[in-house]
């Protein structure tokens, strides 16, 4: 197999007593869709912040592209080229379905504070070029006829898309999401289904799922990692995982 | 055979526009153009959200690209290319590409179920078909008939479709760069077939949507073409390089005479909105000069204007009443109503600099014309068939809309004009001009509308007013006569309904074996839940909405008012409100939005009879089919109201 493009070696990490990552070790493939599922408690939003920098790991490593990052900050993560969607919504609500999409260029922009004011021949070209991206982004998220819509009037499902266009602003080679289908009808789950299967096949982008609609993973997902109490006890493809007796009893509870 | 009155017979004239076809073909007249018109503008669409446009020049050479590949990769004289795509700049770029090597192309519309795409491409034996996405390209591999015989599908958008590994599918973009460098022999022979080609080649199939029994593949010759582009160049002196918004299908042949043809001889800029959930804005900000729509088109941007109006204020609202009468007057009033009010309303509906509004396809009730005029929009109806071209227009500045105005001007280089003339019952019959070019591979059926002296049987029955201007009754086999014998029109009756803003479609019951007219009704659920709303009704569902007896109210208003201007006999008594949309997935409507009554007399033949029976309720069963395919049962008790009168 070919080298994993993220990357987690035992981990672990405690708050005070309590374990929440236990030496978790997994891989992600370049054009990968793999899920995390598990009971509430088991440690997957743990491992997220772990694996963007948010937290840092009492042991073990991530390794990105090959390379040891575990100790870089946050944003180091971003220019490197790993997006992250968070629970709930988090766009920006006054601006337009667009500003929010060139708001995800930030860290790849150049122009200084002083330059932008002057708005001098670099910093036009500059968002010239963001703005074709973003608008290639709003054709590929099928945006258009909202581009110029402020974000607060958008339904649920729309605003999440957003969400997501903005992540693929930071050009992203990792995207993690992390429960993007909470609170979402079916209609809306199906749509960011195709959306997320089309930004792994068309974009060529890994794809870490966090999701709890069990329907959805088995149906999308090209591997998935099960987690309880902070491990690792299950990971395969769907098939492999649906059947699994150990991850049917952490589900279902044991029968004794 | 039916006698001819010859008094009834009109004779129309030649135009003396210069700008005709000359026994052209298209792919000839768009050289042409190009050579002269170079780096002119020749098509405008929005990429990236901003307007882009196409020049005579580098159009005209893709067109030639395209056509090399399609040469190359087999494609000959007399073959049929498929298309199935919305509205787009490739769509042109195609129909020219494969008229310039020879062949015709057929259009259909995007939303034609996989049975008729499997239908009229296995008809016409086309090898290739442009497809536009992913859903369009699923729907034609589905189809296994055609496996063996379709040797290519092109795709325009390859959204979705980088796992396929059908070894037919082909990208649009990889196929134009395939002609991109043509040898000097191919240029040369190339050259010879654009050249040799005749006017009287076909250069488009138009199935035909329809209504009865199988589609009917019309053949549409550049000839025709370009003399139904005259006509209405000349009508209505078209100027050069009138903006055209391509909005309506191309697999209507309205599209290919206003938009493929019109736009070569004219010529014109065409324009291609973004998506088709952005039309609204797209047309607001292009604002065009020349549109085509058809009735229904206009009465939901009518309707729209209503909505909005539902919920502004009780000032505003009285002040636009006020500027919709006041416009129509003609003196200092209008003046005002036009700066304070109408020029608003054009600016936001994208009719701000509309010097061409055309309505055609079928009947449009004329407080929904008046209502545009009252806005300043030169609104005009537009009668034609597919199988002959346009017929007739309000042209030369008179207009009723009662009418379809008068015979259209004739291209003096294709032959006599057009001559009309009315059979005993009503029927209009047509002769001159371009004439029609047959159904495809199908003799029968075209020996069948021809007169025996030549005359073309239209199949619409028309009446004529004291200006010699058709009146539209409806299509001879839809006149329909009650037990007594007295013939009533439905498709007036159902006009009449459209017209009021609650209603969306509705259909007409009655013949030999009922002595009395009943209505059923689908009502616009947004406009009527507005008005719900307002009266303070609380509601779920449409099948909810449709049952209300205050809703039921409403409607026998706008029944009794179009009672008092009917004949006794042909007054509706009684009528039911759908408790479902009705929908093209059900077979209820044609693609194109016109009523399919058999289906529907069919599948509500229960409630009809209960209509009839004097019920006050009807209990009712009926099948909702999804867009995904999947079905579900409506079971509701449907409400019969009597019309007062």
């Amino acid at each position: 197999m070919t080298e994993p493009v993220l990357e987690a070696r035992n981990l672990s990490l405690s708050f005070g007593a309590i374990k929440a990552l236990d030496d978790v070790n997994f891989s992600l493939y370049g054009n990968e869709l793999l899920s995390i599922i598990g009971p509430n408690g088991a440690g997957k939003s743990s491992l997220l912040n772990c694996l963007c920098g948010f937290y840092q790991p009492h042991q073990g490593s991530v390794r990105f592209m090959g390379e040891d990052v575990t100790h870089l900050p946050p944003h180091r993560y971003a220019e490197l080229g790993l997006a992250r969607t968070f629970q709930g919504i988090q766009t920006y609500q006054s601006m337009t379905v667009r500003e929010n999409i060139l708001c995800g260029f930030h860290a790849h922009m150049t122009s200084g504070l002083f330059a932008s004011f002057f708005y001098w021949g670099q910093v036009q070209r500059e968002e010239t070029a963001f703005t074709l991206e973003a608008e290639s982004i709003i054709e590929f998220l099928e945006l258009e006829d909202i581009r110029h819509a402020r974000v607060a009037e958008l339904p649920y499902g729309v605003r999440k898309r957003v969400d997501l266009g903005r992540a693929l602003a930071m050009r992203p080679k990792v995207l993690i999401l992390d429960e993007p289908m909470a609170g979402m009808n079916i209609e809306e789950k199906s749509d960011l289904a195709r959306y997320i299967l089309d930004i792994k096949d068309g974009r060529q982008i890994s794809v870490i799922l966090v999701e709890h609609d069990m329907d959805v993973v088995m149906d999308i997902s090209d591997r998935i990692v099960v987690m309880e109490w902070g491990t690792t006890i299950a990971q395969g493809a769907p098939e492999a995982i649906r059947t699994n007796p150990r991850v049917i009893s952490a589900y279902l509870g044991l029968e004794e | 055979m039916s006698q001819i009155h010859s008094a009834f017979e009109i004779l129309g004239q030649h135009g003396n526009d210069p700008r005709m076809g000359h026994h052209q073909t298209l792919p000839r007249l768009l050289f042409e153009q190009a050579s002269k018109l170079g780096d002119a503008p020749f098509v405008r669409m929005k990429r990236f959200g901003i307007w882009q446009s196409m020049s005579w020049q580098s159009f005209s050479q893709d067109v030639l690209a395209l056509a090399h590949a399609l040469r190359a990769r087999g494609l000959q004289k007399g073959d049929v290319v498929g298309v199935i795509s919305e509205n787009l700049p490739e769509s042109y770029l195609i129909e020219y590409a494969a008229q310039a090597v020879g062949a015709s192309v057929t259009c259909l519309y995007p939303d034609a179920s996989s049975d008729e795409l499997m239908y009229i491409l296995n008809h016409c034996k086309a090898k290739i078909l442009f497809a536009q996405d992913q859903e369009q390209v699923d729907k034609t591999l589905s189809i296994t008939l055609l496996a063996e015989q379709l040797q290519t599908i092109v795709f325009l958008e390859g959204r979705g479709l980088w796992n396929y590994q059908d070894a037919r599918l082909l990208e649009f973009h990889l196929l134009l760069e395939e002609g991109r460098n043509p040898s000097d022999q191919d240029q040369k022979f190339l050259a010879e077939i654009i050249q040799s080609a005749k006017d009287t080649d076909i250069a488009a199939l138009c199935y035909t949507s329809g209504t009865t029994g199988r589609p009917k593949g019309v053949v549409l010759t550049h000839r025709y073409l370009l003399d139904s582009a005259y006509r209405l160049v000349a009508s209505f002196k078209i100027p050069p390089h009138i903006e055209y918004l391509s909005y309506i299908s191309p697999a209507w042949a309205a599209e290919q005479i206003t938009g493929l043809a019109l736009a070569l001889l004219a010529p014109a800029v065409v324009h291609f909105s973004e998506k088709a959930s952005t039309v609204q804005s797209d047309l607001r900000e292009l604002s065009p000069q020349f549109l085509l729509f058809t009735p229904r088109q206009w009465e939901m941007m009518s309707a729209e204007v209503a909505a909005a109006m539902l919920d502004a204020g009780p000032y505003r609202r009285r002040l636009v009443d006020w500027a919709f009468r006041a416009g129509a007057q003609g003196n200092w009033k209008s003046w005002l109503a036009e700066i304070l009010v109408l020029r608003a309303i054009r600016d936001n509906l994208g009719l701000k600099r509309a010097i061409i509004s055309l309505s055609a396809g079928s009947g449009m009730s004329a407080e929904v014309f008046h209502r545009f005029h009252a806005m300043g929009v030169p609104l005009r109806n537009l009668y034609g068939s597919t199988e002959y071209g346009l017929v007739s227009a309000h042209w030369g500045g008179a207009f009723d809309p009662k009418t379809l105005g008068r015979l259209l001007m004739v291209d003096p280089s294709v032959g006599e004009p057009l001559r009309a003339r009315l059979s005993e019952d009503n029927e209009l019959q047509l002769h001159g001009a371009s004439g029609f070019g047959g159904y495809y591979l199908d003799e029968t059926s075209t020996a069948q509308t021809f007169h025996e002296d030549g005359f073309f049987k239209t199949g619409d029955a028309i009446l004529l007013n004291e200006t010699s201007e058709f009146i539209f009754m409806d299509r001879i086999k839809d006149l329909r006569k009650l037990q007594n014998g007295k013939s009533f029109p439905p498709q007036f009756i159902e006009n009449q309904l459209r017209s009021s803003q609650y209603i969306r479609d509705a259909i007409a019951i009655g013949d030999e074996t009922r002595d009395f007219v009943t209505v059923l009704v689908n009502i616009d659920s947004h406009l009527v839940g507005r008005y719900a709303e307002r009266i303070g009704l609380a509601w779920s569902t449409f099948s909810d909405l449709s049952q209300m007896p205050q809703v039921h109210e409403l409607i026998s208003k706008t029944l009794t008012q179009i009672n008092s201007v009917m004949e006794l006999h042909a007054q509706a008594l009684r009528f039911a409100l759908f408790p479902k949309e009705l929908d093209a997935d059900d077979s209820e409507l044609t693609r194109s939005r016109k009523l399919r009554r058999e289906v529907i007399e069919l599948r509500y033949a229960p409630l009809i009879g209960a209509m009839y029976s004097g019920e006050d309720f009807c209990p009712l069963d009926v099948t909702v089919k999804y867009q995904d395919g999947t079905e579900a049962h409506v079971r509701q008790d449907v409400r019969i109201t009597s019309v007062r009168s």
